[in-house]
């Protein structure tokens, strides 16, 4: 690459690389209320006292620890992929402060400097509603425009949600991720810390995306992050979640339980770029429901981490609904990006649609791995998959697993294709024939190629995202 | 004494006692080391099923294999109509360069030598593909129903085709368990050397009331040779058949395993095609109708172990009432196959209320020179073309009939032995006569 381009890289946030070089991280953040490592009914009491939690959050905790406890490592993927957690090991709670922090000023500096430097100001300075930013594993600034208030738009962090609005978070809390659903939904919810709450009452439009940042900054923290958005009646949002992570030596681990609520009529997209250091293991739970004629929309690009496993749903339990999922996932070196999608359609005249995108490159492992179900009495269901698969060299890997399950035939129709191979020499030397270098030419084919993903991000997310796989691409030439 | 065992006791034992009445033989003297281990892992592993995708869908309710008397099914094997082989003499109506033969009942000095060339090549080839393959959650691993069969098929049916011999009058071998309530085990190993070509069509009958039949077929194809099956079953709804096929596809070599599959209680294929010279080409095809409450699975796994190498997979399945059907197939291509193409496909004509269709078509990929696509529809009948046939004075059902029978000869027609034996073709016709009441018309087939 040359060095013009290598400065104008320079000034967006290529967070994953060079951490050291770059940001200097990590800061001396003074952790207060550090708990002890592992997890332990003890542990559970002091995070929920800490966090002065009604009586009822404290019952879920500690019920989710004991199905934890009795829950074995999921089946269906080989296991080496958890050998690597040492549950003992980690701490479940770190707070980096004791205050919230609703007013950029009164921020501490050291955290600042960390969001500054991640450009966290500028895009609040440009677009942001409000910033929900999640420094360890609680939430030390947030802050939402009048206007969203004005409407009635709740959009907290998930403690504070609890201490505000606790009915409302009751009456949803594990309704689509039970807690027994998989072993780090149990632990998710045995020990979660931060995430948003979000609410947005009938007939209200959010015209811009609301967003939250948030990251790990300690050595072995697992971020449980816990965050639930209702759109009521004809409600529209789109919520935007974008994490970063240093790197440091020991493996880091984040799994999040995320419940969307799409009730008749809304509109709800959550778009998210993962793009965790690479010795993050990712393992969220992401599922939605979507009622009569509303339509989730789950925009997920997965870029960093040393394993993700993500696979959003979409409960289509009403007739009307609509489902789609888009998503790229890049696999580096040492990488395994194993996502998908799930659609299940439960009721008559439901849509859904499904495109993922995935490349790997020096070495990495990315597979699609998903499931279309069709109930019995969802009859005129239509649903589309597509996968494609780009591998940049020839000991990078692809897998495709998809599953489709359909018991119902009135007008039923499932398509589902994948493809997988190689930039062609071709394409690169029609590029080459007009004059574009070899790298360039095939930036272009690679950016044309998750076009589908880019073109439905906000302009500045799509400039990041093409930057940040210019520069994963690096050296992809000779 | 293992022999005389069987004959004696194998109507009173049940396969659990027969296996540890195996285990106790002396190794070195009546039993293989290789057929030792199959007897540890006959009785040590569980019933397949998860984390394997397709097996933890297999109905396996009311199996009870291990209490049931083990009777080997009865093995026939035709030319025209005409029983040959039997006796395992070449002198029986078969062709010059065709051995058919018991083994090891029936093996002389010629035919020993021929098998132990097959097992060696054989198994030389199961290692290194073996070597080339990385583990993945839904490899074809070890199986109770496989090591089963290996443990106690009694005689195994060998079948070879010499270099350069040409059989393009299909061998037609019956797998026919007779027994009712029996498990019976059989093992078919096919050769098919340098340059030649052998034709066979293997028939599954169980239509004896609950009975359990678990074929093996293990097969390679020489340099430069040539083979093609067609499978057809014909099982009872209350019988089972739990099927493996494993061919080693070597340099220059074609494959083309075709089968038609009628469901049952439970019937499943495990299929692995193994590609493991340059230029070598398989193509499956699978016709598939289940009715009533029947179930029928294929699990195919296609590797393709070497440069240049071709493969192509069809299954065309039509479900009705409340039937059950699952599709399990996986492209694989291990580092350094560059050049290779794999397709796979998979349609499903849903026509019962009750129809359940799973279908899991998967793509491992570790080379980049490659093309390789799957895709997987799930449709009922359009009702624009019933409506447009109804128009046309037919009533719905034949309507509906003669759109299936256009989903059918689309794969029928791909499907070389149909296209080339008239024989073969008649067989198909009545077969699905029979199982479906669908009447085609075998000369439109070609």
């Amino acid at each position: 690459m040359s060095s013009e381009k290598t400065e104008v890289d320079f000034d967006v946030a290529d967070i994953n690389k060079d951490y050291e070089r770059l940001y200097g991280f990590h800061t001396n953040t003074d952790y207060l209320k550090d708990s002890k490592k592992g997890v332990s009914p003890d542990i559970i009491r002091e995070i929920s006292k800490i966090k002065n939690e009604p009586e009822w959050m404290l019952e879920f905790r500690l019920n989710s620890l004991d199905i934890f406890n009795s829950m074995p490592d999921p089946t269906w993927m080989d296991g080496s992929v958890f050998d690597d957690i040492n549950y003992e090991d980690l701490y479940y709670y770190a707070s980096a402060g004791d205050k919230k922090y609703n007013d950029w000023d009164d921020v501490p500096e050291d955290i600042k400097d960390t969001f500054e430097r991640l450009g966290v100001p500028e895009a609040e300075r440009k677009f942001l509603a409000g910033v929900s930013a999640q420094f360890e594993s609680e939430v030390v600034y947030h802050h939402i425009q009048e206007e969203l208030e004005k409407k009635g738009v709740i959009f907290l962090d998930f403690d504070t949600g609890i201490q505000k609005h606790g009915d409302l978070i009751r009456k949803y809390i594990a309704k689509l991720v039970p807690q027994g659903d998989n072993k780090f939904a149990a632990l998710n919810s045995a020990c979660w810390s931060g995430g948003s709450f979000v609410y947005i009452p009938p007939g209200v439009k959010v015209e811009i995306p609301l967003q939250a940042y948030f990251r790990i900054n300690a050595e072995s923290i697992g971020q449980f992050e816990r965050t639930i958005i209702i759109a009521d009646k004809g409600a529209s949002v789109h919520y935007i979640e974008g994490c970063t992570a240093p790197t440091y030596s020991k493996t880091a681990f984040h799994t999040g339980v995320i419940e969307l609520f799409a009730e008749e009529d809304a509109y709800l997209r959550y778009t998210t770029i993962q793009n965790w250091s690479t010795n993050v293991l990712n393992l969220v739970t992401q599922r939605a429901i979507a009622k009569k004629n509303a339509t989730v929309e789950w925009m997920d690009g997965n870029l960093g981490a040393k394993t993700t496993m993500k696979y959003p749903a979409v409960y289509l339990a009403e007739p009307g609904a609509r489902g789609r999922v888009v998503s790229i996932g890049y696999a580096n070196k040492g990488q395994r990006q194993d996502a998908g999608a799930k659609m299940i359609h439960a009721a008559p005249h439901t849509t859904s649609s499904i495109t993922a995108k995935s490349i790997s490159h020096n070495g990495g492992r990315s597979s699609y791995r998903g499931l279309i179900k069709v109930n019995k009495g969802a009859s005129h269901v239509k649903t589309d998959v597509d996968c494609d698969a780009l591998l940049l060299d020839d000991f990078s890997e692809s897998d495709t697993y998809p599953t489709i399950d359909v018991r119902e035939r009135k007008d039923v129709s499932v398509m589902h294709e994948a493809t997988v191979g190689k930039v062609s020499d071709e394409t690169i030397y029609y590029l080459k024939s007009r004059g574009i270098k070899e790298e360039d030419a095939l930036l272009m084919v690679v950016n044309g190629f998750i076009q589908e993903f880019t073109k439905e991000l906000p302009m500045e997310y799509a400039v990041e995202l093409n930057r940040l796989i210019a520069l994963e691409m690096e050296g992809s030439i000779g | 004494m293992i022999q005389s065992l069987q004959q004696k006791k194998l109507s009173e034992l049940n396969a659990v006692e027969l296996l540890r009445e195996l285990k106790k033989a002396d190794p070195s003297h009546y039993v293989s080391q290789e057929r030792m281990g199959h007897v540890e892992r006959a009785l040590e592993l569980p019933l397949p099923g998860a984390p394997d995708e397709a097996w933890r869908r297999v109905p396996m309710e009311g199996l009870n294999f291990e209490s049931r008397p083990i009777v080997p099914p009865l093995l026939e094997t035709r030319l025209n109509g005409k029983l040959v082989g039997a006796g395992g003499t070449n002198g029986s109506g078969l062709p010059a360069g065709l051995t058919v033969a018991r083994v090891p009942g029936e093996l002389d000095g010629q035919t020993y030598d021929a098998f132990k060339a097959f097992r060696e090549r054989y198994s030389l080839l199961f290692e290194q593909r073996r070597r080339k393959n990385k583990g993945r959650a839904n490899d074809v691993r070890e199986n109770k129903f496989l090591s089963f069969a290996e443990a106690l098929a009694g005689d195994s049916l060998f079948v070879r085709s010499e270099s350069g011999t040409r059989h393009e009058t299909p061998l037609h071998v019956s797998v026919h368990n007779t027994t009712p309530g029996s498990v019976g085990p059989a093992v078919v190993c096919i050769h098919v050397c340098e340059n030649s070509r052998l034709s066979l069509v293997i028939d599954y009958q169980g239509t004896e009331s609950d009975t359990v039949t678990i074929p093996v077929i293990k097969a390679v194809v020489g340099k430069g040779g040539e083979l093609r099956i067609l499978r057809a079953e014909k099982i009872a709804d209350d019988s089972h058949l739990f099927s493996h096929e494993f061919v080693m596809v070597e340099e220059d070599a074609k494959l083309n395993s075709d089968g038609v599959f009628f469901g049952s209680k439970a019937t499943m294929l495990e299929g692995l095609y193994s590609l493991m010279g340059r230029n070598a080409r398989a193509d499956v095809r699978g016709l598939v109708s289940v009715r009533g409450t029947q179930f029928s699975g294929q699990k195919l796994t296609m590797e393709h172990n070497a440069e240049h190498t071709y493969s192509d997979t069809t299954v065309k399945t039509v479900l009705y009432d409340a039937a059950h059907s699952l599709f399990a197939g996986t492209i694989k291509i291990p580092a350094g196959s560059r050049h290779s193409e794999g397709y796979e496909e998979n349609r499903n004509l849903l026509l019962g209320d009750d129809a359940h269709a799973d279908s899991i078509p998967q793509l491992e990929i570790i080379e980049n020179e490659v093309k390789c696509s799957h895709g997987a529809t799930m449709t009922s009948t359009v009702p624009e073309e019933v409506y447009y046939l109804q128009s046309r004075g037919l009533p719905e059902a034949v309507a509906e009939r003669i759109l299936v029978g256009a989903f059918y000869r689309e794969i029928l027609e791909q499907m070389e032995l149909v296209k080339e034996d008239e024989a073969t073709r008649n067989f198909v016709a009545t077969a699905l006569r029979e199982e479906t009441g669908l009447e085609l018309d075998p000369s439109a087939m070609v």
